[in-house]
């Protein structure tokens, strides 16, 4: 097939059946319930005083850090054997991710970048833009790789795919830094985890969806040359924003009766960070397949 | 809704080709621009002039500096874990017949009584910019926290003093770091020497 | 050693209890934490092998680790025998103390049982690197003159052999001593309500203000007290047994040598200010003979440190009685102790526990209380020297006053052609004569009286008489002395008796050329030189003022008929404050030229007014001033006492774990964090996490002072405030509880 063999079925919309997986109702569910998670277990150890024995800490927070993982095996791989047109290669981007996480952006951030070494005293400004340069753009490249490179051209259908593998490669980014967390900390408060997976998981999942964008709409629309980079820029400087933020927010505040933290503050940001640019991206998605309708009802 | 499919599209346009290479471009660039930018805040300095003994050295940005009887400046890396890394100028008479070995071994025989587990690794050459020799000597000896009332843990310190004579003063050019980051740190040391004027 | 564990074994649960209560007096104010941490456990050993050989208490009196403790054990002695101090400290209030330091005797004064330690090394034996050695917690000296009677005060020292932690014993204050030099109180006596054990000596008592009023003082192991511990395998033959080093400890504690007492010790230290003669001595003075008390009489006052009379007797309602007594062969190293039993019933309020000698080698000593009332009764008066009785004396208080009797208040002096008597009271020129004048009171004609008149202990002159009618029964009368030859430098005495009962004892000295009639010109041209080594003084132009500062001064002075032996006090102060005061024999020839004391200090002289007096008898005979460099001393604010003290614990705020190495910096009240450029001279003070996270400013914050503070570490958002001031009603110390975020 080429792409001038290109088939359009106008069934009635009335007997229409979606033969794909429904990739926004997966995220909803997913997402959800790690925000739910999230603020579920900030009420029970931030406010009630939940405490866990030390020996549990550890299974805990490996669960916790898989907790995205799991959602997604669940709810987004499982189905996709259901529909009558699967996305074949999820598992494997989801697989490929973690593994160039591990090899690649874990390592050059962790030893190389070091953002902690020399950002930590900078100005806002310049912390934003020295996360969007280095950590940002480091993982949002890695995964428009892996997007490029660990699908076939074919994998790409509809733009939704984008959207589709785009949390795969998510939550994969997720897990890993998740797991390299608790491997550090593995005595961290499960509400200090899971409010880090929460976090991770909006600042990988928005940068994926604006790069699945991008990727999808380079593929399948008539995209100018700049979108992709563009969507790659905007993707590493939700990073960038969003680190420097977070942390921010969260951040003490002195006096002589001590440091006070803020994490409902750091909870909250981390719940729009989630929200936010879903809603942002499944508009532009909307607005792209809209263009393509029109571009079809022109050519009709 | 309308269900806009692309099947077997095996191939990319030109297009979409120079779209995946301007976005690895600019990825690169970008990168680049990261990687300078982390370099050259790592490596920001801050001047230094002491009129009265000569000396003019660029130090660490967010270094602590600091002067007493004992040098004519230090400093220190006060937002590192651990040891603080340390830079230190100081100066010493010397006579004619002085030598930098002469006061190479005055330091080892000084520090001995003071540092717990002093040892001088190695004494050598060390040339210095504009010309000027130096010797180098390589010591280590366990830093301990000096509050009575903390649970200080000792540090293993890597340290090199780069001597050299100079208009009839001795100048001695301290670097001090945790043995674990000493290598690590060495660069910060030698850019300091670079920029070094006495 | 077998009374003193089962004393123990009830005493420390009492002690803890204790210690629970005194917490509350935090709430009043009081930094008991400060004073803890400030008592020191001091251990004498041997330096070969670490042998202990004694142990005491120690309280850090100066940020800078001067340590003010007993001398007798520290200073090297026959029952102390080693010459290594180790410092330990309360790290954790609850826990006993841990060995942290070694420190060096700089200044000690055995009689008085005061010994002025500094920090000077690392436990391991490295020196102290000065500006590495933090702000150690200090306490403030009071004045212990306004202590009053029945005050209580707290004992805060260690009880055991390193065994337990730091001990609070309140106590009561029973009584003040008087000795020569005391100024009415050379001893405290205080009733603990628990016994205070002997290792406390040399800790601290406080006052309701947690300032330092004095140093219980145990009576010196191994002298009068046989109990010791043994520690150790000092033999190294697998037993502890009686071939081991046994380790003395005191009796326990019911005196306290006030805190004025150390203040000029402090002082010198403080400045690191050392006073050296020059002059070798030609002489060598010491103590002649086995150490002895005689004639010992009782005075109801003491005048210019002679009786104001001699008593036989006291009326009830007496509430001052001192018992004075001649001493010779004395030194410091012995121990004498004053029992008193009334009506045969030994009444600890009178006592002098077993202490140092303070006074010289001989001469004329009292001991006594005022303001305390004296019970009817047969008092027995025991004196002991080192465990035994030297002499004793019995005077009954009771019945009413009766009119008597009496000659007293004795001066010494030349009359001059008016009849006057003229002179400086107790020391006079080298002359022909001299008069004893005093006061008669209600004498009746015919009543026998002799004056004997002793040069060196020996009778020279005698006069006996009956008293004429033409004298009166009250005024003053004089009595001369001019024996053949004149009178020669020395120490004169003359003893007033009457119907053959001593009724009156002065004494004077005679040391330098006529000035005048009477006044005695005994040091003469004394001035102040700079110099670089003192060979060069001679030759030296002398000056009163060094703006441009010195390195060392030296004070030069020709001397004038002195005679051996004769004690001479050497006063040095800066900016009116006394640094130095040491009364010694004269050990020089009667008569010279430049004698000459130097003073320095490490580095150069700290600036300042320097005033030098030379004294005989309490009586100032020379003085001269010198300015040095702006004439005033620097204010050293690390040195005032006060403010809150600041700590706490750095934290992962996602982990809970404290955060090691970091660095809290607090910045001076003249900068904020916007100002702050990593300046050390923006900082007030650094303070680095240990492996806890735990840190701890070591310089106290002042009070209403607007401090700024940044934390900031690789790997987490840099913590920051402005403001933070604190205020009168905090207590301290504050602790602070800081998480950190990463990013």
């Amino acid at each position: 097939m080429s792409l001038n063999t290109r088939l359009l079925t106008p069934p009635r919309e009335e007997e229409e059946i979606y033969p794909y997986r429904r990739v926004w109702r997966s995220l909803i569910i997913e997402n959800g319930t790690v925000a739910a998670a999230a603020v579920a277990l900030f009420v029970a150890f931030g406010f009630l005083g939940l405490r866990l024995p030390t020996v549990a800490l550890l299974p805990v927070n490996l669960l916790l850090a898989a907790l995205p993982a799991a959602l997604w095996l669940v709810f987004s791989w499982l189905p996709e054997a259901r529909v009558p047109e699967p996305r074949a290669y999820l598992m494997r981007v989801f697989a490929l991710s973690l593994l160039v996480a591990s090899a690649f952006a874990l390592p050059l951030i962790e030893n190389v970048l070091r953002p902690e070494t020399w950002l930590s005293l900078e100005s806002a400004v310049n912390r934003i833009i020295g996360y969007t340069v280095t950590v940002g753009i480091v993982q949002e490249t890695l995964k428009y790789l892996v997007l490029r490179y660990a699908l076939p051209p074919e994998a790409l259908r509809i733009r939704l795919d984008g959207v589709a593998y785009g949390a795969a490669i998510a939550v994969g980014f997720t897990t890993l830094f998740a797991l390299d967390y608790v491997s550090r900390h593995p005595d961290a408060a499960p509400d200090a985890v899971i409010m880090r997976v929460l976090a991770l998981l909006a600042m990988h999942l928005g940068g994926s969806l604006i790069m699945g964008y991008g990727v999808a709409e380079t593929r399948l629309g008539e995209a100018t040359l700049i979108l992709l980079p563009v969507t790659l820029l905007v993707a590493a400087a939700l990073h960038g924003v969003a680190i420097p933020l977070r942390s921010g927010l969260m951040n003490a505040q002195l006096s002589l009766d001590g440091g006070i933290t803020r994490p409902l503050l750091a909870l909250g940001f981390a719940l729009v960070l989630l929200a936010a640019p879903q809603v942002v991206m499944s508009f532009f998605y909307r607005a792209a397949e809209r263009r393509a309708e029109d571009v079809v009802r022109g050519q009709e | 809704m309308r269900l806009i499919e692309v099947r077997g599209a095996a191939t990319e346009t030109r297009r979409q080709r120079q779209a995946h290479a301007l976005t690895l471009i600019v990825a690169a660039v970008v990168l680049l621009y990261g990687l300078n930018l982390r370099q050259s805040t790592l490596e920001a300095v801050v001047p230094y002039v002491n009129i009265q003994a000569g000396i003019t050295a660029f130090y660490p940005q967010n270094w602590l500096l600091d002067t007493a009887p004992d040098y004519v400046f230090r400093v220190r890396d006060m937002t590192r874990r651990g040891y603080k890394t340390t830079i230190q100028l100081s100066v010493q008479p010397v006579s004619d017949d002085t030598s930098g070995r002469n006061i190479a071994d005055r330091l080892a025989l000084t520090r001995a009584r003071t540092f717990t587990g002093y040892s001088v690794l190695a004494v050598e050459p060390y040339p210095l910019r504009d010309g000027f020799s130096a010797q180098a000597v390589s010591y280590t000896y366990v830093s301990q926290e000096s509050s009575p009332f903390l649970q200080g843990i000792p540090v293993v310190v890597v340290g090199l003093d780069i001597i050299t004579i100079s208009r009839g003063q001795a100048l001695v050019i301290t670097f001090r770091a945790d043995a674990a980051t000493y290598r690590q740190e060495l660069p910060r040391f030698e850019q300091f020497l670079q920029a070094l004027e006495f | 050693m077998t009374r003193f564990f089962p004393r123990l074994f009830w005493l420390l649960p009492v002690c803890l209890g204790l210690v629970l209560a005194l917490r509350a007096q935090e709430s009043a104010g009081v930094d008991l934490e400060r004073i803890e941490r400030a008592t020191v456990y001091i251990m004498q050993a041997r330096s070969e092998n670490l042998t202990i050989t004694c142990i005491g208490s120690g309280t850090i009196v100066r940020y800078d680790g001067l340590i003010l403790t007993n001398a007798h054990h520290t200073v090297q002695s026959e029952s102390c025998t080693g010459d290594t101090l180790i410092i330990a400290m309360t790290i954790n209030l609850e826990e006993p103390p841990v060995p942290k330091y070694r420190a060096e005797i700089i200044q000690a004064d055995i009689g008085l049982d005061l010994a002025l330690l500094r920090i000077t090394r690392e436990f391991d034996g490295r020196p102290v690197d000065a500006a590495s050695l933090p702000v150690l917690p200090f306490v403030e000296l009071a004045d212990s003159s306004a202590v009053t009677l029945d005050e209580t005060l707290t004992l805060v020292g260690y009880p055991a052999a390193g065994n337990d932690p730091v001990l609070l014993a309140p106590s009561v204050v029973t009584g003040f001593m008087d000795e020569p030099g005391g100024n009415g109180r050379a001893w405290m006596k205080v009733n603990t309500l628990i016994p205070a054990p002997g290792v406390m000596s040399g800790g601290g008592a406080y006052n309701r203000a947690g300032q330092l009023v004095g140093i219980p003082s145990a009576a010196p192991a191994g002298v009068v007290s046989s109990e010791c511990l043994l520690l150790e395998d000092t033999s190294s033959d697998g037993f502890i047994n009686s071939n081991d080093t046994c380790v003395p400890v005191g009796d326990f504690i019911s005196v306290l040598r006030p805190s004025n007492y150390a203040r000029t010790l402090i002082r010198g230290a403080a400045l690191g200010l050392t006073v050296q003669p020059i002059t070798a001595p030609a002489f060598q003075a010491s103590a002649e003979g086995a150490p002895a008390f005689s004639r010992p009489f009782i005075a109801p006052a003491v005048v210019d440190g002679l009786p104001s009379t001699v008593i036989g007797s006291a009326p009830a309602g007496t509430d001052s009685l001192y018992l004075f007594f001649d001493y010779a062969g004395m030194t410091p190293n012995t121990v004498y102790e004053l029992r008193v039993t009334v009506d045969g019933v030994p009444n600890r309020v009178f006592d002098l526990p077993p202490v140092r000698w303070s006074g010289g080698e001989r001469g004329l000593w009292y001991i006594g209380v005022t303001g305390q009332p004296f019970p009817n009764g047969v008092y027995e008066y025991r004196l002991f020297i080192n465990g035994t009785v030297a002499t004793s004396l019995t005077i009954v208080v009771g019945g009413a006053a009766t009119v008597q009797p009496i000659f007293s208040n004795i001066v010494f002096g030349v009359l001059d052609d008016a009849g006057n008597l003229q002179g400086n009271g107790y020391v006079l020129p080298a002359g022909p004569i001299a008069t004893a004048r005093f006061v008669y009171q209600n004498m009746q004609p015919g009543i026998p009286w002799t004056a004997i008149w002793y040069y060196e202990g020996l009778e020279i002159a005698r006069v006996t008489d009956v008293w004429r009618e033409d004298f009166g029964p009250s005024g003053t009368y004089p009595v001369n002395i001019e024996p053949p030859g004149g009178l020669v430098p020395g120490r004169y005495r003359v003893d007033i008796g009457m119907n053959g009962l001593l009724s009156l004892t002065g004494n004077f000295i005679i040391a330098g050329a006529q000035r005048g009639v009477a006044l005695p010109g005994v040091f003469n041209s004394i001035e102040f030189v700079r110099a670089t080594t003192p060979r060069e003084v001679t030759d030296a132009s002398p000056a009163s003022n060094y703006p441009d500062g010195a390195e060392a001064l030296f004070l030069r002075f020709d001397w004038e008929l002195i005679g051996r032996g004769i004690p001479w006090t050497l006063r040095w102060r800066i900016d009116d404050e006394i640094f130095y005061e040491q009364t010694v024999p004269w050990n020089s020839p009667e008569s010279g030229a430049d004698f000459i004391v130097q003073v320095d200090a490490p580095g150069r002289l700290p600036d300042g007014t320097y005033t030098v007096e030379l004294l005989i008898r309490d009586i100032l005979l020379a003085t001269t001033e010198a300015t040095v460099g702006i004439g005033q001393l620097a204010i050293d604010e690390l040195a005032q006492p006060g403010g809150a003290q600041l700590r706490g614990q750095i934290i992962d705020a996602e982990t809970g774990r404290g955060l090691e190495g970091v660095t809290f910096v607090l910045i001076s009240d003249q900068f904020s964090v916007g100002d702050f450029t990593w300046l050390q001279e923006q900082i007030y003070a650094l303070a680095i996490t240990d492996r806890n996270g735990f840190f701890e400013i070591d310089r106290p914050l002042r009070i209403g002072a607007p401090y700024s503070a940044i934390i900031a570490t690789d790997g987490y958002l840099p913590v920051a405030a402005d403001g933070l001031e604190v205020a009168p009603e905090d207590t301290s110390p504050i602790d602070l509880l800081i998480p950190l975020t990463r990013d």
